[in-house]
């Protein structure tokens, strides 16, 4: 490395910096930050917007979690719902069309009057659960 | 809240690049109405006074490109003016504030920000929209300028 290089990694000398720092000098006093921060305000609109400004960001992010927790939770109940309701329909379907019919074609006189409904619903949910 | 927490760096920001104190007041009130409106583009992962530095450095440049039919006198004399003490001439000041009006707009705005404001380099890349060793080569390259400009002064 030479001294030129090691030169420009030097900071500037501190009475230089100094003189920046009193040319860039920002106004002092909270009067000027007060009238400033009040030009901003109005120019953002109506107080209402203003004062949505000055407390979105306390909100926005909790807000943001419980829009999504709702979006999710709706999701989920409604997925859930529909597959009840195709539970039940195919559930009432089984009970009621005559496919089963086929099943139940069983040898005559195997279920005589003797053995009674009973005995004959026994028989039905013992072929239908096979 | 927010408007009061970032102004003065806001403005630092803003009056880096556009060097004199109307124009960086203006820069920073667009640049808060600008933020409003891009609110809803706002990442909250992100930190928000960087974001709202890069939108007061484009409003800032914004204005900048506006103003550029000002001369370079006309520049110098807003920037010095302003501070100009006829009881105790500051051959200093006058000198600094002439050379940094003779730099481009870029490298001044790194150098103010880094050497006078005390911003890193990352956040001064961040503002400007440029790349961290961009804004270290351009403060590199203002520093040598600066110091050329003011070696006869140095010398005395």
């Amino acid at each position: 490395m030479t001294n030129n290089e090691i030169r420009l990694d030097e900071p500037l000398p501190e009475e230089v910096i100094a003189a920046g720092r009193d040319i860039y000098a920002p106004p002092t006093g909270a009067a000027y930050w007060s009238v400033l921060e009040s030009r901003i305000m109005a120019r953002l609109g109506d107080s209402s917007a203003g004062r949505w400004w000055m407390v979105v960001g306390g909100w926005a992010r909790s807000g943001l979690v419980a829009a999504a927790a709702i979006i999710v939770a709706t999701v989920v109940g409604a997925l859930l719902l529909q597959a009840h309701k195709q539970d039940v329909r195919t559930a009432y379907e089984s009970a009621s069309q005559p496919t089963i019919t086929e099943t139940l074609t069983v040898p005559e006189g195997a279920l005589s009057e003797r053995d009674g409904p009973d005995t004959r619903d026994a028989t039905f949910r013992d072929v239908i659960s096979h | 809240m927010l408007v009061r927490l970032h102004s003065k760096r806001a403005y630092a920001v803003a009056r880096a690049i556009v060097t004199v104190h109307e124009d960086a007041e203006d820069a920073v009130q667009e640049a808060f109405v600008r933020a409003y409106q891009a609110l809803d583009r706002f990442n909250l992962d992100q930190a928000f006074g960087p974001w709202l530095n890069r939108i007061v450095a484009n409003a800032a440049l914004d204005l900048a490109r506006r103003r550029k039919v000002r001369t370079t006198d006309e520049l110098h004399e807003s920037l010095a003016g302003t501070f100009r003490d006829p009881g105790e001439a500051d051959e200093l000041r006058r000198r600094l504030a002439d050379a940094l009006t003779k730099l481009p707009e870029r490298m001044r705005s790194v150098l103010v920000l880094h050497d006078i404001e005390g911003f890193a380099h990352s956040e001064i890349g961040t503002a400007l929209g440029i790349p961290e060793g961009t804004a270290r080569s351009d403060l590199h390259h203002a520093r040598q300028r600066l110091r050329g400009m003011l070696r006869d002064l140095r010398d005395n």
